[in-house]
This record gives structure tokens, sequence and C-alpha cells, in this order.
């Protein structure tokens, strides 16, 4: 089952490459408005809150796939007791006595401090929250401490706070892309933790069920869809539902916003978004058109160049592997459900190309 | 009318001088024969006899003409200007006052204070009072009446944002934050450019006012002139023909008109005088002042909005602390800005308290800069809730005793203090500027009525003469 399902994966992702290469080189055009792509190749970008774009990529990113985020830890994982090498990322962490995770606190579901008392909650945060349980085998807010981030460029990504050293590590709803990887600004990623996809979002239907809208069918409507600007999902929103469909605003949630005092018809973006918009207003639904495509997150950590190969990362995974497979109340299926308010469908995949972004 | 009267003389080489060039109407009269035909000189003498009677009463209602410019600037000053100008810094300054708050509020877990509360609803029910009574005083001024609409159109879409911001923070759903950005928004960048631009257009009204209540009595001055100048060829013309030195009816009008010139003069000089201290100490300082005070509310907004949005809204700690570029080119932030404004108001003052005041402020703002950096060290060492603390002022810290919530109080106390000394010392200036003129107007017009009396009495005896 598991080969079967990676091929089809791995086909899905292949196109995806091919459209995302072809996009890539029509975007100075596209961005003109000289022509308009027929389809859009899965990009990252969306899934994070803000998104001012200073200046453009340089080089356009090389495909990459699954080894890009499969470096496991050598040998057993470590206990909380068990010596850790010296020198490395996890023995300077033991030392300071804390783990420093950069999250956002205003995704409803997966990082949000609803009653602004620094006790912040979510998918995300439990994730988090493993990884301290880890190192010191205790996630009290004596052994993590959160702060919060943002991405400063979309498209290439960059924590400031990753890259100056200020948090340990990241998770934030943020998909894994090749060009995160590869940039000026590059960062290291896990394997997905959370396989997310994009989807539409609108009122409930007059049956007070979801619509069965999908993104294409909204073309010619005059509605407004609304998005994070500079984000894959604009482009998305512009290819399928044409140009004048697309809403972009500064934050995710200004979409839901928006939605509720009737200025933009529909929201397009992360399923992962849209859960936490359904959670915050009873009124409103993800529709039940097929996810136009799949965003991986991924739990990021800091690129040292002087230490390619990052040492932080392969315990992340390890600790991932094993936090999926523990059917206890700690483990992947119980922390989804507990956060999400729903039972997983299937454990996160790993796809065979990830989004070029 | 006034001008005939210097062609008077029958001579034709004299009927040529004009009636400003009393010298050489007085050289030519020196040319004249002793003894003209008597009927003739009578005639003259009662044409010229009306002619200065009517020319004393013209000098008179010039007089009061001027003055009734002035005096109609004055009270514009004293009451309808600057009522209107501190109406629109009441807007301006309420409204900053209800954004700050409302951020303030929200950050508040669960219910906020009722002191707080109560502080919004008092701020937008204090704007919409102004509103109203700007909106009746504006009457035919166009360009406030489009800035107060504006206002009033877009404060209710304010007031129901935030609402909507509020039922949702309650519940803990971070879409709020989303409903109070939009909420600062509409009110940062359109109702209080509204609120600004009412407040110049007012800031000129008040000066064009001030220039009216100030204007140089042009009618007066010239009719004074001509009066005199034609007062003084007809008397020394009466004295040689008649060897007596002073005709007393003619002597008594030329008194009445110096005198006239004297109170008006004084009278003008004492209104000009507290119109312009009216100015310098008053709305000058307010003006700076309301400045200051509206760039401190609006930096405890990008405060509060900083803490509130978790991350995602650090523009607003650029907006409050400026920002630098890669090519040095630094964009002040609205904290220097108010330091630059109460410096400045240091420097404009023009009495102890004044200077004490804004000194004081200004102390108050640098305080409160340094809670401030405090504030967001304390965030950015993951001591939100230290930083929460400092900002609402809810409990004593490390760092300290007080918060950047005392800090940002006491500056407003400060400020509030500085602007109604400022404000009394307008209304008094403005007051006794407007009473300056008070009967000067009557006296000019007994006065006037004296003078052609005297006139006509003066010369009446002459005519006398010759019957």
């Amino acid at each position: 089952m598991k080969t079967k399902h990676s091929r089809l994966v791995r086909a899905w992702g292949s196109a995806a490459v091919v459209a995302a290469v072809g996009l890539t080189a029509a975007c100075g055009q596209t961005e003109k408005g000289a022509s308009k792509p027929s389809s859009v190749g899965p990009r990252g970008g969306e899934g994070i809150g803000s998104g001012a774009i200073p200046g453009a990529p340089t080089a356009p990113p090389k495909p990459c796939g699954p080894e890009a985020t499969a470096a496991t830890w050598h040998g057993p994982l470590p206990g909380p007791n068990d010596p850790v090498p010296a020198g490395g990322t996890l023995d300077k962490i033991r030392k300071r006595g804390f783990l420093t995770v950069g999250i956002d606190l205003n995704t409803e579901l997966f990082g949000y401090d609803p009653h602004h008392t620094n006790d912040p909650q979510g998918f995300d945060v439990d994730i988090a929250k493993q990884m301290a349980r880890a190192i010191f085998g205790a996630s009290d807010p004596a052994h993590i401490q959160f702060r919060v981030v943002t991405l400063a460029d979309p498209k290439t990504g960059e924590f400031a706070q990753l890259h100056n050293g200020n948090v340990d590590l990241v998770v934030r709803t943020t998909t894994i892309t090749c060009a995160r990887m590869q940039g000026d600004k590059r960062m290291s990623f896990s394997n997905p933790y959370y396989t997310a996809a994009q989807k539409l979002l609108m009122p409930l239907g007059e049956d007070g069920k979801p619509q069965p809208t999908s993104l294409a069918q909204l073309k010619g409507t005059g509605k407004k869809v609304c998005a994070t600007k500079n984000s894959t999902a604009i482009d998305t929103i512009k290819a399928q539902a044409g140009d004048d469909a697309a809403f972009p605003v500064a934050n995710a949630l200004d979409c839901l916003a928006l939605l509720q005092q009737d200025q933009v018809d529909a929201i397009f973006t992360d399923d992962a978004l849209l859960r936490g918009m359904e959670a915050q207003d009873p009124h409103v639904a993800i529709t039940t058109a097929p996810p136009v495509q799949k965003q991986p997150y991924g739990i990021v950590t800091g690129y040292d160049p002087a230490k390619p190969d990052n040492d932080l990362t392969p315990f992340v995974n390890s600790v991932l592997d094993k936090v999926i497979a523990d059917p206890g109340p700690n483990g992947w299926r119980s922390l989804f459900a507990n956060d999400l308010g729903m039972s997983p469908d299937s454990l996160p995949e790993i796809p065979g190309q990830y989004p070029l972004g | 009318m006034t001008l005939a009267t210097g062609r008077a003389p029958t001579n034709p080489a004299s009927a040529a001088a004009s009636g400003g060039a009393g010298a050489a109407a007085a050289a030519s009269v020196q040319g004249q024969p002793p003894e003209p035909a008597r009927p003739r000189t009578d005639r003259r003498l009662s044409r010229l006899r009306v002619v200065l009677a009517v020319g004393a009463l013209l000098f008179g209602a010039a007089g009061i003409v001027s003055t009734q410019v002035r005096a109609d600037g004055a009270d514009d000053v004293k009451s309808h200007s600057g009522v209107l100008i501190q109406q629109a810094e009441e807007i301006y300054h309420r409204l900053s006052d209800a954004d700050a708050t409302a951020a303030t509020i929200y950050l508040h877990v669960g219910e906020a204070p009722k002191p707080l509360l109560d502080n919004y609803d008092k701020d937008l029910k204090a704007a919409q009072s102004a509103l109203l009574a700007a909106t009746n005083e504006a009457g035919g001024d166009s360009a406030a009446k489009n800035s107060l609409d504006q206002i009033a159109q877009q404060l209710p879409i304010y007031a129901k944002l935030n609402a909507t911001a509020a039922a949702n923070n309650l519940v803990g759903y971070p879409v709020g934050f989303r409903y109070l950005t939009q909420a600062s928004n509409l009110m940062q960048s359109t109702i209080l450019p509204q609120a600004q631009k009412l407040s110049d257009t007012e800031a000129k009204n008040l000066s064009a006012a001030e220039d009216t209540a100030t204007q140089f009595p042009w009618l007066m001055v010239t009719a004074a002139v001509i009066l005199v100048v034609v007062l003084l060829v007809v008397q020394v013309r009466e004295s040689r023909r008649t060897n007596r030195v002073f005709n007393l009816g003619l002597l008594g009008a030329t008194v009445g008109l110096v005198l006239s010139l004297l109170w008006a003069a004084s009278a003008d000089l004492v209104q000009s005088g507290h119109l312009d201290k009216a100015k310098k100490r008053g709305s000058d300082q307010v003006s700076i002042l309301a400045t200051a005070r509206i760039l401190s509310l609006q930096a405890r907004t990008d405060e509060m909005l900083t803490l509130v949005g978790r991350g995602t809204a650090d523009n607003m700690e650029a907006d409050y602390a400026g920002t630098t570029d890669a090519s040095d080119h630094h964009v002040p932030g609205r904290e220097e800005l108010l330091a630059d404004t109460l410096r400045d108001a240091v420097g404009i003052a023009t009495d102890r308290t004044g200077t004490d005041l804004a000194t004081r402020a200004s102390e108050d703002e640098g305080a409160w800069r340094v809670q401030h950096q405090a504030l967001r060290a304390l965030d950015q060492q993951n001591q939100y809730q230290k930083a929460v603390d400092s900002a609402l002022g809810e409990r004593s810290f490390a760092t300290g005793q007080t918060g950047a919530k005392q800090a940002f109080d006491k500056l407003q106390d400060d400020l509030e203090q500085a602007i109604k000394h400022s404000e009394d010392a307008f209304r008094t200036e403005a007051k006794a500027g407007a009473d300056a003129l008070t009967g000067l107007q009557i006296g000019l017009g007994v006065l006037a009525v004296a003078m052609a009396g005297a006139v006509l009495l003066g010369l009446g005896r002459r005519i006398a003469e010759y019957h």
C-alpha cells in the first residue's frame, strides 16, 4: 500500500514540477499581465501570516525530493539523560535548560493564545512541545519558550528570529519548498508533520450545508476571492477564476473579517488556516470541491553553512517518526484529533517532489 | 467731497492746487489781495462751513467703520473662530484617544476594566458633541463642512468595527485583531486626516480673523489726514484775513480730531497687543501642544497594537520608532516627532508656567520612551506578560515601580494642564482684545458731532461779522 501510494505521489509530483517550471519561466511576463499561465504548479508561500516581499528571487529553485528532508539521527535517539555529542546544537540547548520555538499566535487551531495569557495552544504548539519532551523529558514552560516569528519573504523564506539564533526551531504552518531550502537565507526542514491542501471557504449554502463550489466555477461570476498577497494562492486564483477575482490582503485572517463584512465572497488558502476560520465563524465552511494542491508543512531549523550536516534536523526527524508512530495521548493522532477537532484521514505524506517555491 | 473743500478758494491759480497739497494751497493764499468782493467771501465761507461740518461727520463715520471691522475680527477671534478651532482640536483629540483606548481595551483579558470602557464611550460621545457643535458653528464654510461630514459618516463604521473586534476577542477568536486593525486603519488613515484638515482650516480662519482684527484703519486715517489739512489751511487763512490768532470753533474741531485719533490709536494698540498675546501665549501654544498630544496618542496606539499583534503588527513598532534603510535614509517615527514637537513647545513658551509645563511634558515623554523600550525588550525576551503588565500598568516590575502606562498617563496629564494653561491665556487675551474697543465707536461718533458743531459755530460767527 505504501509503495502504491508513493508512486501516485511521485506521479503527482512530477506533473507539478513540469507545471512549476513552466510557470517560473512565464513568471516575468505573468507579473506584467502579458500572459496567463493555464495551470499553476505548487509553489510555497501559503500558510504563513503576513507577506511583504522585498525583492524578487534571484535564481530559479532546483527541484528537490524526499532526500532534502530525510536526514535522521544516527543510532538510537538519546533520552533526556543520555549523553549527546558535545558542542552540538542539542548540547547547547540542554545546557541552556530550555528550548526556544518560533510559532504564530494568530492562527486558530495551530498557534494561538486565545486569552492573551501567553499560554499558546494549537497543533503547531503541541508538535513543538513533543520536541521539548524528547530533549528534557518535560514540556512545561520552564523547558520550552515560545517566540512569535513571521516569514519576511514568503517565496524564498526567511525567519529573522531563526537566522539570528533567537529560536532553535520554528513550527508555524510552514510549507516545505525547494526555494526555501536553497536560497541565500535558506533553512532546513524536517519531514512533513502535516499535509495541508489549498481549498475554498465560502458562506454556508442556503440549506445550511457547505457549498460544492470550486475555484474554477467562480470564473466569470464577478465574485471576489481573498488570499494573502504575494502568495501562490493569489496566482492560483488568477489562473483559475480570473485576474479580477483575486483580492489580495496583508494577512490571511483579514480575509475572514472581509468575508464577514460581505466585501469578499470566498477565501482560498491552506485548509489548515481555513479550519481555524471555520472554528471562529459558524456561518462559513470549506467547500466540498476537491483540493487544488497539497502543501506539506515541515518543522524549520536553522541552516548553518559552517555545519552543513545540521545536527538538529536529524534529531527532529527521528522524534517526529516516534511521535507519528505513538498511539498514546502524546502521539500524532491524538494531538491532531484534540487540536483540530477531527481524526486525521491519513498520516502526513512525504511527496515525491516538494513544491518548488 | 472733502477734496472739493481744498479747491474752495476762488482764485483760479489756487483752484488748480490739489486738496492734498496743503502747503501749495497756503502759499497761493499768501499771494491774494486782502479784500475780495464781500458777498463772494460770504458765500465762500458759508460753503466752507457746511463742507467742514460734513467732513467732520464723515471722519466720524470712517472711524466707526474702521473700528467695526477690527471689532468684528476681534469678536471672531474670541468667539467663532476661536470656538471652532477648539472644537476641531477636541474632535481630533477625542478620536485619537478613543483609538488608543480601543487598542488598550483589546489587550485586556476578558472584560476590560469599567473606567477604560467608560473612557472609550466618553471619547466617542464627546467627539460626537464636538462634531455637532462644530457643524452648527461652521455655517457656510464648505471645506469645514465637508471634513465634518466625512468624519460623521465614518465614525459609526469605526465604532462597529471595534465592537466586532471586542466581541471576537471576548471569545478568544484571533480574527478580532483583524477587526481592530481595520478600525485603527480607518481611524488613522481616513478619519484623523479629516480631523487634521478641519484643524488646519480652522487655524487658517483664526489667523484670518486675527489679521482682520489688527487691520490698519486706512479709511479713518485717510479721512483724518484730509480733514486736518483742510482745517489747518482754513485756520491759517482765517487768521491772516482777520488778525485774530485763533478761530475758537475751528481750533475746537482740530482738538477734537486729535483727540479722536489719539483715542482710536491707543485703543487699537491695546487691542493689537492683546491679540498678539492671544496668538503667542494662546493659540500658537495650544496648536503645538495639541499636535504633541495627538502624536502621543498615536504613538500609544502603535505601542498597543504591536503588543496585541503578537508579531503580526511589527510595522506598528516601526511607526513608533521610525526606520532607517540600508542607504541610511531615516524616516522619523512618531516618538521622535513627539519629542521634537515638545522641544519646540518649550522653545516658544512665553511665561514661566508655560515653560515649566512644557518642560515637564518633554521629560515625561523621555520617561515613557524608556519604559517603551523596556517593554519592547521584555516582549522580545519572551516575557510577554510583563510587557503587557507594563503597557496596562497592572503590576509593578522588576525594572521599577512604574510601567509604560504610568509614564504615558503622566504625559497626558501634563499635556492637558499645559494646553489648559494656554487656552486660558488665549481666552483672557482674546476677550481683552475684543473689550479694548468698547466705547470707541460711540466716542468717535460723539466727537465727530462735537467737531461738526464747533465748525458750524466758529465759522457762523465769522459769517455774522459780514452782516
